[in-house]
């Protein structure tokens, strides 16, 4: 806290500053690693000219001599950690900590546990994941059960008290093995329950809907399943970017049993993989999400290389200006609650103090094994059937491998990365999805262009997304204010208003 | 007499003693703070932190997804924070993480990076 009634205290900027401005007054100052904007909505300049002054003069002593109006101010930028102490810097509270991580990895309160239930799939999306040779998708691979239970279980005893479990049915096509999912429930709810009633278990299925078995709906109801669907655009765009092996459009199904779930009340989040093909009616789609009844709309940039590490031809990688554009056009059509909308609803959950993000995601610390159904895992569903992030057999000790997980966190350690270690942004950004950066960066088959749109995708565009939000959290702060919502909340100083 | 109660309202949320309400408590509380003159006008945002509804991962799962991606990697509460208005002090092993206001000391709690149990003793202390 402050102690501004301490004259000597030594003053300085954060190192941490993301400064945006917008408009000709208005200015928006944020620590990354403590994210908690101060919107400056008028007086740009006079705010930009007190923290020079602040950086030149250094001390508390100092700047309230010289501002003697301005003491409530200071401490604002001190609450928000814009002006920091000496101490600060000192006792580490403006960097991040490195040495405790890999303990958190042990210390979990939530896990989500792919199930690859089959290897095989009915579509032929045109930017597949799934390379031919790791998948091997011409054999019909299906998981056993000995696989999934142990896999829970591990899984189960990893979890702290009152952690949660999620349990993804994934796949290839996760309902080509229904039957399978089916035991699994049964097992969690029969076997399971009372070994670990102090853990829960939620399921969800991400699929491509083509399939509804007939009792699909009333174990969804009973088990309380969430549902995740790729709809890659209206009719046309969709047909062209997710069709049957043989060719055929799957658009019309898949909403017809998408209406079929939503009816029955359960929740289906919908998502879009964006390529070159449909860059360009991402509004479009944002609304055909809402028109088919989904409960969220998810927006993912293609990834663009698959299991074997073949890379996506560059004709299917959006342009990130499109990107971008598409992306800001749909975030302000409000069409979806920011809650509602990846990935903007993630890097919402960022921005609140203590709120940084030394990592991008959770796969370094274990929290999304991806079981293959050999009981094979890999981190993270983009590293399924790259060897070097092989962490071991779920039905034997070689699982979990750490030394995988101890060098990914490190390697994707924000203060690590040459690229973001200097960038204010990095403690809420956590560095951004780092796929690309683990699987395309050494691979000699990807084209500069490639590498180009996988760094940006983790800067630049994640970067707009954080500002876009940024700048709307600020909107609505200014607008609660204005509408009396805060009315307990009031600094007034000199001849000033309360509110 | 209008003049006395602006002071007052001035002076609750300045206050930074153990009988007030400490400045980013009073943030945290209230989630906004409006500084206004004839220079400027300042407004702290505060996010709601349960923004994430029906989170959804890059690959594409909901929910417990999210929570498994970023409760790991986000800090939340930050101890930073929570032991800012930590008056009666923390020792040695706190100093790290807690600010400068933390002097005095949490105590056991405190031993690993200055974490919940910490901050915990830090706001039951204050409440």
């Amino acid at each position: 806290m402050p102690q501004l009634h301490n004259q000597d205290t030594d003053l300085k900027l954060t190192k941490n500053l993301i400064i945006l401005e917008k408009g000709k007054d208005k200015l928006l100052l944020v620590n990354s690693i403590d994210p908690q904007p101060l919107y400056i909505k008028r007086g740009r300049d006079y705010i930009k000219r007190f923290l020079e002054s602040v950086r030149k003069l250094g001390t508390a002593e100092k700047v309230k001599k010289a501002y003697p109006q301005d003491t409530e101010l200071l401490k604002m930028l001190m609450d928000h950690r814009i002006v920091i102490t000496s101490a600060d810097q000192k006792n580490g509270s403006d960097k991040s900590a490195m040495a405790y991580d890999k303990k958190e990895r042990d210390d979990k309160s939530a896990m989500s546990l792919y199930l690859l239930l089959s290897q095989s799939c009915n579509l032929a999306c045109i930017y597949c994941l799934n390379g031919i040779k790791t998948y091997k998708k011409d054999k019909n691979l299906m998981m056993r059960e000995e696989v999934a239970y142990r896999s829970i279980e591990r899984c189960l005893d990893s979890i702290n008290p009152n952690g949660k479990l999620e349990v993804v049915f994934f796949g290839g096509e996760p309902l080509l093995n229904w039957p399978l999912a089916k035991k699994i429930m049964t097992h969690c709810e029969e076997n399971l329950g009372e070994r670990y009633k102090d853990k829960e278990i939620y399921y969800h299925i991400t699929s491509n809907l083509t399939i509804l078995p007939p009792d699909l709906i009333e174990w969804a109801k009973k088990y309380k399943i969430t549902f995740l669907c790729d709809i890659d655009g209206p009719k046309d765009i969709h047909n062209e970017c997710r069709p049957y092996k043989n060719g055929r459009a799957s658009h019309a199904r898949i909403v017809k049993n998408i209406k079929r779930l939503t009816n029955s009340g359960l929740r289906v989040a919908l998502r879009s993989t964006i390529t070159a093909k449909n860059q360009d009616c991402m509004l479009e789609i944002a609304k055909h999400h809402k028109a088919i009844g989904g409960i969220g709309s998810a927006f993912v940039p293609v990834n663009p290389v698959n299991s074997d590490e073949d890379i996506l031809p560059e004709t299917m990688i959006p342009s990130i200006n499109k990107l971008i554009r598409g992306l800001a056009k749909v975030y302000k059509s409000k069409i979806w609650d920011t809650r509602d909308l990846f990935p903007f609803n993630v890097y919402a959950s960022h921005v609140h103090a203590g709120g940084k993000a030394v990592r991008g995601c959770g796969a370094p610390y274990g929290n999304t094994p991806v079981i293959d159904v050999n009981g094979d895992v890999y981190p993270c569903i983009y590293l399924v059937g790259i060897k070097r992030f092989y962490i071991g057999n779920i039905l034997n000790k070689s699982y979990p491998d750490n030394n995988i997980l101890d060098w990914m966190m490190d390697f994707l350690h924000v203060d690590n990365m040459v690229e973001c270690r200097e960038c204010e942004w990095r403690y809420i950004c956590g560095g951004g999805c780092p796929v690309g950066k683990l699987t395309v960066f050494e691979n000699s088959m990807a084209s500069p262009k490639t590498v180009k749109y996988c760094n940006s995708i983790r800067c630049d565009y994640t970067k707009k997304i954080i500002e876009l939000l940024l700048w709307d959290l600020a909107k609505e702060a200014a607008s609660s204010i204005k509408e009396g919502v805060s009315n307990k909340v009031t600094v007034a100083i000199n001849n000033t208003i309360n509110c | 007499m209008k003049r006395r109660e602006k002071k007052k309202k001035s002076k609750k949320y300045g206050n930074n003693s153990q009988e007030g309400m400490s400045r980013r408590k009073f943030l945290h509380q209230s989630g906004r703070a409006l500084l206004l003159t004839t220079s400027y006008m300042v407004i702290s945002v505060f996010a709601d932190k349960s923004n994430v509804s029906a989170g959804m991962c890059d690959v594409g799962c909901t929910t417990a997804c999210v929570q498994s991606c970023t409760s790991s990697t986000v800090v939340n509460p930050d101890p930073c924070s929570s032991c800012t208005s930590c008056t009666s002090g923390c020792t040695a092993g706190c100093t790290k993480w807690c600010t400068e206001s933390c002097t005095g000391g949490c105590t056991g709690g405190c031993t690993k990076w200055c974490t919940s149990g910490c901050c915990i003793s830090c706001i039951k202390s204050t409440n």
